[in-house]
């Protein structure tokens, strides 16, 4: 295996450590570059099968992310038969999310599903009655992935990348047919206008790369409150919202006893509900605690999701909700549960009717939430946003081939220029799914009339 | 019919086209005992298209035939009447030898070449039946006459004289190019084997008597000065000389097109078969790119002593009155008198996709096919596959190692690859495109690729490979020199020859080697101030040159070659029985089932194969892997 990976091996969710495992011929030299020991001349003395205390940092910029331990395993006597880096974090999901991030920056694959037992069971390490669960789990996540593929790139990503990929077919094809076709009359593709070209198309992935670290930053910072009454349906809500979304990435105690504080992975977006669910009181202390809370978590959130009980009236509390909803300079959406019964009064446009009972409105809800932390990021919500790490890492192996591709351009023949092209090319072409070789051809032969 | 045996060789050619040939001389070369059958004894290595040799990726699959050992550019050496490098200003990957050459010598020269041959015998018959034993392997053909010739293995080089059809707008015949004789026989007896079969078409242009052009109207071009050659084998010879001309089609040559396209065969369904789009019928060219009014005409010659033209560009199928009207609308050929028609022809041809890398038939042991039988087009491309056949036949027989080209290596190993793994939905035709390792399958190296490796197999003569020898020893002599060599600001003429190249001064000591990596520099240049200590050959320079210019970039693509190898050489068994794979999706199963990929590289290439089917295979391997030594 040529590659080195890394993932994060520790289960989502509580958990005090986490840990981050590197595989690969490179595994020793990328952990090295993000740790910074504690004692002097580590790098001397570094044994294998050894823990190490130290801090993992940001190779450039040498910040401290978190304390962490270090432990390198030669191979092949490791799990994988591979040269392994193992980085025991502290600080919880985020932290273990920087850590994995620099290691892409600097050259580590995300490890596929079930890939560190993959590797391990060929390089030996594993007996055969394992190879089954390995297969299993390769086969449910290519499923599970190419779902999630499919989904990640509908709409905005999936057009933007198909124009610029269309855009470098475009030329691709004029120099290629340029190339196999040499006496035929094929107009030139001029050096000038493929700079042009070029130029543009990397300004567009430059935003489509910039538009990751805004995911990421979403992925740290958006929260979302419900508030409301009691009763009116916040947790019924949450659930059908988040159904079969839900999937808890770390639950830590609320700042209050009062409160839950969960990540929510809400199509691939990371959200986190405040959520004062843990409140069970009698009626008149909770009506009172109810709006003193939705108050307090008011303040606290990115995004207020306020429920409102259409089904029974609107009461004094509901008043006051309202009232302070008016004057927050936080993101509203403003729900009228329990839309499957009779209501008993009147909503207006502002409120989005939703059933927790029969689904009605949960679409509309869930796009709307979406738009909402979009917003937060500056990110206007209609255009292409990228949240996989794979793709990010596709999308800026392109970027490096069009920078050669433009350095190459004034000093270079044809023949070499196609090859950083066509590179560029082919990484957005993973990343979408395309044929490549096909479309080529089938392009060459429709633009130009071919034939000596 | 009585039935009499007719002899017992190792391997049987059927078909002495470009593929035929190279297929019987490389078994033969390789010691088996070869017979080569061909319907006409004048029509061996016929060129009934183009009077040329090949351009870009053609020229280079010329070249690796060469360096495989193969005939063809000697031949074309011999019998060209100009060649030209396409391609200088693209860069060294593209650089490609295109030759005119003249088809009757071009067929003499290949006729007294396999009349020569040790170890081959040629023979006119016509082959209408394969034979085989009870458990189904070849063990010989059948002749029309009778004959039954005994053999150990069969190549199948039919070319396009299967159950094919000229056609001329309304008129069509049962015939094989030029009206040759075809063979109705085989393709049913080989649907009866299991089989496959298609159809393709393709077409060529009207010729005309050379006396009626008027050649103050066109412009004529000849071949490079310098001398070219395609073969590595043998030193360059002086070759009478001819142009070639260009003219155009008219706003007129348009309309006739127009008003005559009802009674195209290809537009009136009298045609079915898929013609190639690169090379399309000029009738297509008017009908598909409508906003071009005018197209380029080539006329080249098809020979010395022929006034026979060929008119490059305006292939066709149309009524003979309607061609007659075409041709004179053709600047330059306003009184021109056409001596052939154009035509188009449709043929039989096997689903390439049920042969393995060896070009094999998968379920009938002992045939192998190459050429047009397997779907593709061209003289080069044919003969590239005949080699390959060839000596795969015969290496069979010999109980060796089959000779297998993967696509970092040759042009041949893309071919081939495309052809088993991809299959062909047009006539295929070798692009430059179509390789990822264009860098490195360069046509100046091919020796360098292929004839260690030809050597070794036994199909390349010993005072050739001395040759290369020779020459591999000299360039790496002198990339070694550039190494090891450095200049200073005082060395002889020096800064006076970088001033006049434009090219910054040296200050300071520095490699020779780093000298020639600028672009304004050139080997040529250097050698006036810092000679070699022996004079290179043209060749010689050229290597060292382009090694040592481009070798960021050849680098970059040997470590992608690297990793390629990697999975090339994870070896699928043939008879692997994907059903027992656990884990593989359907798709992938029903297609490795029929393609039967030779390893895991092949597997990852055919459409619908995703990673994860790749990784349930790698598992599989393993898993067998221990079984086998737990045993």
């Amino acid at each position: 295996m040529d590659t080195t990976i890394a993932a994060i091996i520790t289960p989502p969710g509580i958990g005090g450590v986490g840990i981050i495992r590197l595989s690969g011929p490179e595994a020793l030299t990328l952990g090295k570059a993000v740790f910074q020991p504690a004692k002097p001349n580590f790098f001397a003395r570094l044994q294998t099968n050894h823990l190490y205390y130290g801090y993992a940092i940001n190779s450039q910029t040498k910040k401290v992310i978190d304390e962490i331990l270090f432990v390198y395993m030669q191979g092949p006597k490791s799990f994988t038969g591979e040269d392994v880096i193992e980085l025991h974090a502290h600080g919880g999901h985020i932290a273990l999310q920087t850590i994995l991030e620099e290691l892409y920056a600097l050259g580590a694959r995300p490890a596929e599903p079930g890939e560190f037992s993959k590797r391990a069971f060929l390089s030996g390490r594993l007996d055969l009655t394992q190879a089954e669960a390995i297969i299993d789990v390769i086969e449910a996540n290519s499923k599970a992935g190419l779902e999630i593929a499919v989904a990640q790139l509908q709409g905005k990503l999936k057009e933007e990348l198909s124009g610029i990929s269309r855009r470098l077919l475009r030329i691709l094809s004029y120099w290629e047919a340029a190339l196999d076709f040499p006496e035929d009359e094929i107009t030139d593709y001029q050096v000038a206008d493929a700079k042009y070209e070029i130029t543009e198309i990397m300004e567009r992935l430059a935003a489509l790369l910039q538009s990751y670290q805004k995911g990421k930053k979403l992925k740290e910072g958006t929260s979302m409150a419900i508030i409301g009454k009691p009763n009116v349906g916040k947790s019924s809500l949450l659930n059908a919202l988040l159904g079969e979304n839900r999937a808890i990435v770390t639950s830590i105690p609320g700042t209050t006893r009062d409160t839950i504080e969960e990540w929510y992975n809400l199509d691939g977006f990371a959200l986190q509900i405040i959520d004062s669910a843990g409140i069970h009181n009698t009626e008149d202390v909770v009506e009172k605690l109810g709006v003193a809370k939705s108050l307090e978590l008011l303040k606290r959130a990115d995004i207020v999701c306020a429920v409102f009980d259409s089904s029974s009236p609107f009461t004094a509390a509901d008043q006051e909700i309202t009232e302070l909803l008016s004057v927050t300079t936080k993101s509203v959406i403003k729900v009228a549960s329990k839309a499957d019964k009779m209501s008993m009064w009147q909503t207006d446009a502002d409120f989005l009717a939703v059933s927790a009972k029969n689904g009605t409105g949960l679409d509309n809800l869930l796009a709307e939430i979406k738009t909402r932390i979009l917003q937060q990021s500056g990110t206007p919500a209609n255009a292409p946003l990228l949240t996989k790490a794979r793709h990010l890492e596709l999308l800026q192996r392109a970027y490096k081939h069009l920078d050669d591709l433009s350095q190459a351009l004034e000093h270079l023949p044809l023949d070499f220029l196609t090859i950083d092209l066509r590179s560029a090319w082919q990484a957005i072409g993973e990343v979408t799914g395309d044929a490549l070789t096909d479309n080529l051809l089938d392009k060459i032969f429709k633009e130009f009339c071919l034939g000596k | 019919m009585q039935t009499f045996a007719a002899g017992t060789y190792d391997v049987i050619v059927v078909g002495a086209g470009h593929a035929g040939i190279e297929a019987a001389l490389a078994s033969a070369r390789l010691g088996a005992k070869t017979l080569l059958l061909t319907l006409s004894m004048e029509n061996i290595g016929l060129m009934p298209c183009n009077p040329s040799l090949g351009g870009p990726a053609k020229g280079h699959l010329i070249r690796e035939i060469d360096a495989l050992g193969g005939e063809m550019g000697i031949a074309g050496d011999s019998t060209l009447l100009q060649i030209r490098m396409l391609n200088t200003a693209k860069g060294p990957a593209v650089h490609a030898l295109r030759a005119q050459i003249d088809k009757a010598q071009y067929q003499q020269y290949m006729t007294w070449k396999v009349e020569n041959t040790d170890n081959l015998t040629v023979r006119q018959a016509a082959v209408t039946g394969l034979i085989l034993n009870s458990s189904g392997k070849i063990t010989g053909v059948k002749t029309a006459t009778g004959a039954e010739v005994k053999a150990r293995a069969v190549v199948l080089t039919c070319g396009t004289y299967l159950t094919s059809k000229v056609i001329v707008g309304e008129y069509s015949n049962a015939a094989g190019p030029n009206g040759l004789e075809m063979v109705a026989s085989l393709t049913p007896m080989l649907t009866e084997l299991g089989l496959q079969v298609a159809r393709f078409k393709t077409g060529t242009p009207p010729r005309i008597d050379k006396r009626s052009v008027d050649f103050a109207k066109v412009v004529e071009q000849w071949g490079d000065k310098k001398e070219r050659r395609f073969s590595f084998r043998r030193p360059w010879q002086a070759r009478p000389q001819m142009p070639c001309w260009l003219t155009n089609s008219t706003m007129q040559t348009k309309e006739i097109i127009e008003a005559n396209i009802a009674r195209s065969p290809l537009y009136s369904g009298m045609i079915a078969g898929t013609g190639p789009r690169y090379c399309p019928s000029f009738e297509d060219k008017i009908m598909r790119f409508k906003d071009k009014d005018t197209h380029q005409i080539f006329i080249e010659p098809e020979g010395l002593k022929t006034n026979e033209l060929y008119v490059q560009g305006l292939s066709t199928s149309m009524p003979e009155d309607v061609q007659w009207q075409m041709v004179r609308s053709i600047t330059g050929l306003e009184n021109a008198e056409i001596i052939r028609l154009g035509y188009a022809i449709e043929y039989d041809y096997f689903l390439p996709t049920q042969l393995d890398a060896r070009l094999a038939y998968k379920d009938i042991p002992g045939l192998f096919g190459a050429g047009q039988i397997n779907g593709t087009s061209g003289y080069e491309e044919a003969a590239a596959q005949g080699l390959v056949a060839g000596s795969n036949a015969a290496l069979e027989v010999l109980g060796k190692e089959p000779l297998l080209l993967n696509r970092s290596e040759a042009y041949i190993g893309v071919l081939i690859d495309d052809l088993v793994m991809k299959g062909v939905a047009e006539p295929y035709r070798m692009f430059t495109a179509l390789a990822e390792y264009r860098l490195l399958l360069r046509n100046d190296n091919a020796d360098f690729r292929l004839m260690q490796l030809s050597y070794q197999k036994g199909m390349l003569a010993e005072a050739d490979y001395q040759v290369f020898s020779a020459k591999a020893a000299n360039v790496e002599q002198e990339i070694k020199r550039l190494t090891s060599t450095t200049i200073t600001p005082t060395t002889e003429g020096l800064n006076t020859l970088l001033a006049s190249l434009g090219s910054p001064i040296v200050t300071t000591g520095m490699q020779l080697i780093e000298l020639l990596r600028r672009p304004e520099i050139k080997y040529q240049a250097l050698h006036s101030c810092c000679p070699s200590l022996q004079e290179l050959t043209e060749e010689e320079k050229e290597q060292v040159e382009i090694e040592v210019k481009y070798a960021g970039y050849i680098k970059k693509q040997a470590e992608q070659v690297a990793r390629f190898t990697k999975l090339e050489k994870r070896q699928l068994a043939r008879e692997l029985d994907y059903k027992l794979v656990q884990g593989l999706s359907n798709e992938a199963r029903e297609k490795l089932m029929k393609l039967r990929p030779l390893s895991i590289g092949q597997a990852s290439r055919v459409s619908g194969i995703s990673p994860a089917d790749i990784n349930v295979l790698l598992i599989y391997l393993e898993q067998e892997k221990r079984k086998q030594r737990d045993k």
